[in-house]
């Protein structure tokens, strides 16, 4: 799924990243997978993360770009 | 042809040793009489009406009996002069045999008049009294004039003219002056006769125009005025003091036949008579709209509803005379015209729309004229002239003066001559805003933004495209030089200190509570640019703004373009950085988004209606009248 998304930048040059919301009966369960998810699920996720952040700063700088500026 | 009628009575001698004689009073009587009577000033019937001499009270109460009841009658005017007293909080007119210690029993009290006149029904009465404290019947007006107590009569109109205040006497020209009579008579008679110009260029006077033109020089004595009618303008006498242009150019008052008497719902009188008494010191606009709304709306037939909104005009601008906002009558001409749009008649409607138009431009000449004057003063808007001097205010009440004195001018449109006498006076305003007042040329609110559109449209149009280029961009590099800090729409008053700290601020800060968001505003700067093809100019402060968000609302007609709340029509937005990055982008969306949904909404082409919807933002100034910049219906086409 996080494949999917394409987050953009906040005002400190971070990642937005979506927030998941479920039920709180399903809550403890959803974390607890989480941690036993392993250290390559950990690896992977950075990784995405990593790779969406370079291209969210590819798209802001091509965003920007789209602006005229003064020439210096 | 229905009758006038008119009972002038003269009181020089009374049987009570308190009173003395007032010799002048017989020579006033006579005067009047004569004046009103004579076919060229008043139009009254010469062998029906009555003079009276030294009448007694039930003689007076006789020919008032008489007159009123007459099945034919249309207008009936009372003109008294002679003693007045205030005896227990009553006010009593002294007849001849009037005896102060027997008041209530031989005084003719303004409630005795009114039984007789609120059952006879004659569609307007004037009373005149020309007494000692005369303003003393404000106890009885406010009760009896008040439509709600007047229960089924609560259909005819009245006038009521008292010549001094409650506390002050009722002088007259002493023996040796050249023109006998009191001052109130003798300054009536000149409105009259023409001598005094009443700046009204209607073909009639009713008495609410002369109470403004009556002008008695004297501190001691100050004339008194209400007014309330709902059956069509009062027509007084003629109007022999045509300010503007020639006879020809004299507004004849629409008559709209109707054999009964309108009656309005008890609420709607009760809420328009509170409208009336506020509009003395400030009138809430909408509110008044909206009752005028519902009593149109109540009375369903259109010669009802034309006779409602004519009748009830001159009250109002007769009242509004003392706000000391130079705008007043125009505004209250305009919302009368707004309303009048509504009417279920459209030929009934177009006739009324026309009609207080005319007086829309008579109302705007003055407040136009006066603010001319004025700004020859120094510092005359920060002293108070021409309303509104607070700090907050001045800038905003700069760019409305700049945007009227444009709407002005544009109203003359088809008039060469006309257009070239109002636009010298136009630019003398706009460069003396400029000149004197260039400290004060900025952007503080949102509500400048119809302004500015009005600005821009209206510059371009009548050739003064360099003024309009200096004092927009002066806003503009005012809201850049500010961060883009600017109040929303009618922002409370306990707010606008705040904000001015907040706007004055280096730092960025979150101007949430007093900032309109999307913004309408640079919607309309950039507008500008583009209206007058410089978007060049301001091509590389899109990026500046990036992030925001910008919107604007249009009406699916500007035919109906002052209601509170416009339905049918559509938002378009755009988002600088997301829709609009470029002067390129917004050119487009100009041309693709903003000129069809005007273009449509503009349609039947109609320059009465763009004026009106003009008219309407400026008024209202939380809506944009596009309508006004021709380059985008004209982009379409």
């Amino acid at each position: 799924m996080l494949e999917m998304i394409q987050p953009s930048l906040g005002d400190d040059g971070e990642l937005q990243l979506p927030t998941m919301m479920v039920h709180p009966s399903q809550g403890p369960k959803l974390v607890a997978e989480l941690e036993t998810a392993g250290l390559d699920f950990e690896r992977r996720i950075d990784e995405l993360k990593a790779r969406k952040k370079l291209e969210a700063e590819e798209n802001e700088t091509a965003r920007v770009n789209r602006f005229e500026r003064r020439p210096n | 042809m229905r009758k006038r009628l008119c009972l002038c009575v003269g009181v020089p001698e009374c049987s009570d040793p308190q009173l003395g004689p007032l010799p002048g009073t017989k020579v006033d009587a006579s005067s009047v009489f004569e004046a009103l009577t004579d076919s060229a000033m008043g139009e009254y019937d010469a062998v029906e009406s009555v003079q009276l001499i030294n009448p007694s009270k039930a003689e007076f109460m006789g020919a008032l009996a008489q007159l009123s009841y007459d099945p034919d009658i249309d207008t009936l005017t009372i003109y008294f002069a002679g003693h007045g007293v205030i005896i227990d909080s009553v006010y009593y007119l002294c007849c001849s045999d009037i005896e102060l210690d027997r008041a209530a029993y031989s005084g003719l009290s303004l409630t005795e008049l009114f039984q007789i006149i609120g059952n006879a029904k004659p569609r307007h009465t004037n009373i005149i009294i020309d007494a000692c404290h005369a303003a003393g019947v404000v106890h009885d007006v406010q009760s009896l004039i008040k439509p709600n107590s007047l229960g089924p009569a609560n259909s005819f109109g009245v006038s009521i003219l008292a010549m001094s205040a409650t506390d002050q006497y009722a002088h007259e020209a002493p023996p040796c002056a050249p023109v006998q009579g009191g001052y109130g008579t003798l300054s009536l008679l000149k409105c009259l006769k023409g001598e005094t110009d009443c700046q009204v260029n209607k073909s009639h006077l009713s008495l609410d125009d002369i109470s403004k033109a009556i002008d008695l020089k004297r501190d001691d004595q100050l004339p008194n005025f209400w007014s309330f009618n709902i059956s069509g303008s009062p027509q007084f006498c003629l109007n022999k003091s045509a300010r503007v242009g020639s006879p020809d150019s004299l507004l004849s008052i629409p008559i709209f036949e109707d054999l009964d008497n309108p009656t309005l719902p008890s609420a709607v009188s009760e809420d328009l008579w509170k409208c009336y008494l506020d509009s003395k010191i400030e009138v809430e606009l909408r509110e008044l709209q909206n009752c005028l709304e519902r009593g149109l709306l109540a009375l369903v037939e259109p010669p009802k509803q034309a006779n409602f909104l004519i009748g009830l005009l001159d009250s109002f601008k007769a009242r509004c005379s003392f706000s000391d906002d130079g705008f007043a009558a125009a505004q209250i001409n305009a919302v009368f015209v707004f309303v009048a749009q509504k009417i279920s008649d459209q030929a009934v409607a177009d006739e009324v729309v026309a009609f207080i138009m005319g007086q829309l431009e008579t109302s705007l000449e003055i407040a136009i004229s006066n603010i001319h004057e004025g700004l020859k003063e120094d510092f005359y808007l920060v002293r108070g002239g021409g309303g509104h001097s607070e700090f907050f205010s001045l800038p905003i009440r700069i760019t409305k003066i700049a945007a009227w004195s444009l709407f002005y001018l544009d109203l003359s449109n088809g008039n060469a001559v006309e257009t070239a006498r109002r636009s010298k006076v136009c630019e003398a305003i706009l460069d003396a805003l400029e000149r004197d007042y260039s400290g004060s040329i900025s952007l503080l609110s949102e509500e400048q933004a119809a302004y500015i559109i009005t600005i821009s449209s209206l510059t371009k149009r009548h050739g003064l495209t360099e003024w309009g280029e200096r004092f927009i961009g002066s806003l503009y590099h005012d809201y850049f030089a500010h961060g883009g800090r600017v109040a929303r729409t009618s922002l409370a008053l306990e707010d606008t200190y705040e904000f001015m700290k907040y706007r004055s601020l280096e730092e960025e800060v979150d101007f949430l509570r007093f900032s309109a968001r999307p913004s309408e505003l640079l919607f309309c700067l950039f507008a500008h640019y583009w209206n007058f093809d410089q978007l060049d100019v301001v091509r590389y402060d899109f990026s500046e703004k990036d992030g925001t968000h910008c919107t604007t609302y249009i009406p699916e007609s500007y035919a109906d373009f002052s209601g509170e709340v416009i339905t049918n029509g559509g938002n378009l937005n755009f988002q600088i950085g997301h829709d609009v990055f470029t002067a390129s982008d917004f050119d487009g969306f100009i041309r693709n988004y903003l000129s069809p949904a005007v273009y449509a909404a503009s349609q039947p082409p109609h320059a009465m209606i763009h004026s009106i919807a003009i008219c309407a933002s400026l008024i209202y100034p939380d809506r944009i009248p596009w309508c006004a910049m021709g380059g985008l219906t004209a982009d379409v086409l």
